[in-house]
């Protein structure tokens, strides 16, 4: 059991004033049997109401909307968490055995799951490390709507391909499992990784850190791939080009 | 009939004057052209209703019920009804909209549920149409122009009024709406059936909205009338498709949706007419199992058939598609409005082995039914009567209680010898009467 102190930044600046701004915020880490949360405190300027629903996979989402023009959208989230990382029986749509739009395994990543059987989260970890094999860690070679396929030509990604690469390899076996986005100790962005399905229970790998997520790993969002987990999205009114800055920070308490 | 008939040129003339039109992409332009009428109408007996009604009661019940199954419990999969390929691989699928339950439990509000008559007056179900099915403006407004035309042809028969159908319409708006007015939601005139939507919202008294008119704050949906002043928004009749009704949920590039509808819906707030994620119960690899959704659900015989059909995903369905593909019609079951429709009969030896290929690669996208020689109706051309395949389009309404429309959109195919009717492939229309007794 670990605890932590965590904030997440989220700044949109726009070239010129836009309005009609409607925003989906989706960075609300929920209480489980595996983290608990505490004082979770979200700011947003402009002030708005940001009521929360939770969305298809079950992750908590906020909607905002900004009417008024304005230049900068600021979202400022910080809360503890005591992580025990329990593994705690629980059901698996089969939807997440299903190949999503980021994650077909195309031509010879296919290939990259055989021989792949026994249990999962071995399994899991072997395709992790083949996929790690071709894969170097590069930032700004792949965006938000590479494949697991284009990725895997490219040799090349971050934390979000190398998951998007080992769901896909999985679910070609039909072994179900889901993407999360998160965060783990440290400064800078948010981190991706995978949660395989055993079974009776979601076990996290981290195809990037090529080991177990363990009590050191706060989920935030779980889905099919990262566009269900997207933290943000947004459309306003206005001929402005948008630049946005994220800071994201764990650290232990 | 010769009231009508004579009357017929004048009535055209009027249903283009009130831009009564139907709009057509060909080699991704837009077409406007008019959906020519043919002034015979078709008549159906009172008994011969009767069992339609019961029919499609029974069929938009059922599917109904497998919408809400599938963004819940998913109960016909599990029971081994329905294999997990076809829910998951169906392009009409949204996991977007699990665990939503619409206002009132109602998923497929207008239903329109395409049927043929055979030669032997037995009739079939080609298709469910339960996204935003077009078309029953276009017998209402035909109707209305041949009783000004030939009143006395409305004295003289004893035929079922249909001009409630804008009633029936709002009545279903208002059962389903949470609190708030009552909206028509249009991509805009470019639409095929923007006519449409400018007609209904007039007749059912909503306001004719384009999403720049709505937004959406604190999970609720607004319209901004033209003095800026908002009103809250209880029911969205839209008429663009679920891809494009939310950029925050779906298709981001969207620029005709509005942004957070999908979680004001989530949250109960609002009313969507018909709810986004149908296009699972009328795929055209799902319809196969319609029959087995009624006695699944409702534990009962379907009183009307479909079509008989092949799944080339079942080996034995395989083989047979294989070896009668001549005789057979193929569809593409990603496909709509008559396109990715092909007939075995029509094609020469080497296409029919490259259909043969294509479906051997992907059997999951198509389906193969046996052609039903259905009924032609007189139709008059240049003066004289001539023989015509049609279908029938009927309009089943879901609200407090689910109600067949007493009429319907007949379209009939204006080539002699070909069998797709759709008004996309520029076919023309009839009123449909309904007697009284």
């Amino acid at each position: 059991m670990r605890r932590f102190c965590f904030t997440y930044e989220l700044a949109i600046r726009f070239s010129a004033p836009v309005s009609r701004h409607t925003f989906q915020f989706r960075f609300h880490p929920d209480s489980d049997a595996r983290q608990q949360l505490w004082g979770l405190e979200t700011v947003c300027q402009p002030a708005t109401a940001l009521p929360l629903i939770r969305d298809a996979f079950g992750n908590l989402c906020a909607c905002g909307h900004v009417e008024a023009l304005h230049e900068a959208l600021a979202l400022r989230v910080r809360g503890d968490a005591v992580i025990q990382n329990q593994p705690v029986r629980a059901e698996c749509p089969e939807i997440y055995a299903m190949p999503s739009a980021l994650t077909a395994a195309e031509g010879e990543l296919a290939a990259l799951a055989d021989g792949l059987t026994g249990d999962p989260v071995d399994a899991a970890m072997r395709a992790a490390e083949r996929v790690g094999a071709r894969v170097r860690y590069c930032r700004g070679v792949t965006d938000d709507r590479t494949t697991a396929a284009q990725a895997w030509a490219l040799g090349a990604g971050v934390c979000q391909d190398r998951a998007h690469l080992l769901l896909a390899v999985l679910r070609a076996r039909r072994i179900p499992a889901r993407y999360v986005a998160g965060l783990i100790p440290g400064e800078g962005e948010t981190h991706a990784w995978v949660e395989v399905y055993d079974g009776r229970r979601f076990v996290g790998v981290d195809p990037t850190q090529m080991k177990l997520a363990g009590d050191t790993y706060l989920c935030v969002n779980r889905g099919r791939d990262s566009r269900d987990c997207a933290i943000n999205r947004g459309v306003f009114a206005g001929a402005a080009a948008q630049s946005m800055s994220v800071f994201a920070r764990m650290a232990p308490l | 009939m010769r009231n009508l008939t004579d009357h017929a040129p004048q009535i055209n003339h009027l249903l283009s004057r009130y831009g009564v039109k139907f709009g057509i992409y060909k080699n991704q332009t837009f077409h406007e052209q008019l959906f020519p009428f043919d002034a015979l109408p078709r008549i159906i007996t009172h008994e011969e209703f009767a069992e339609l009604e019961k029919g499609l009661i029974q069929r938009v019940d059922a599917l109904n019920l497998f919408l809400a199954d599938i963004y819940h419990e998913k109960k016909i999969v599990r029971d081994g009804v329905l294999p997990p390929e076809f829910l998951y691989a169906s392009k009409g699928y949204l996991p977007e909209c699990e665990g939503i339950t619409p206002p009132a439990g109602i998923h497929s509000h207008i239903s329109g549920i395409d049927l043929v008559q055979a030669q032997d007056k037995r009739w079939y179900i080609l298709e469910d149409n339960l996204r935003i099915p077009s078309g029953a403006s276009y017998p209402l407004i035909a109707r209305e122009l041949c009783r000004r035309a030939s009143p006395e042809t409305f004295r003289q028969n004893d035929i079922v009024d249909n001009r409630n159908y804008a009633d029936m319409l709002r009545d279903m708006m208002d059962y389903v709406s949470a609190p708030g007015m009552r909206v028509i939601l249009t991509p805009g005139r470019y639409n095929a059936a923007y006519f449409e939507h400018s007609y209904l919202a007039e007749r059912t008294d909503s306001a004719l909205a384009s999403n720049t008119d709505l937004y959406v704050e604190d999970n609720k949906v607004y319209y901004r009338d033209y003095l800026g002043e908002s009103q809250r928004v209880g029911v969205i009749y839209r008429r663009l498709s679920d891809e494009y009704l939310d950029p925050l949920t779906f298709l981001p590039e969207s620029l005709i949706g509005v942004p957070g509808l999908m979680n004001a819906y989530r949250a109960g707030n609002v009313a969507i007419v018909n709810a986004p994620g149908n296009g699972v119960a009328d795929d055209k690899g799902i319809y196969y199992f319609v029959p087995h959704m009624i006695r699944y659900y409702l534990d009962q015989e379907p009183i009307l058939s479909n079509a008989p059909t092949y799944l080339p995903f079942y080996p034995d369905d395989y083989r047979f598609v294989m070896e009668h593909l001549e005789r057979l019609v193929v569809k593409d079951v990603s496909e709509a409005g008559g396109y990715g429709v092909v007939f075995g009969r029509d094609l020469s030896r080497e296409k029919l082995e490259e259909l043969r290929a294509t479906i051997q690669h992907e059997p999951r996208r198509f389906i193969a039914q046996e052609v039903i020689d259905f009924i032609d109706l007189p139709v008059m051309d240049d003066g004289v009567q001539v023989p015509r395949k049609a279908d029938l389009r009927a309009f089943v309404l879901s609200g407090k209680e689910t109600r067949v429309w007493p009429s319907g959109l007949t379209r009939f195919s204006r080539q002699p010898d070909s069998f797709v009717v759709n008004s996309s492939q520029g076919g023309g229309f009839k009123d449909t009467w309904v007697l009284s007794h």
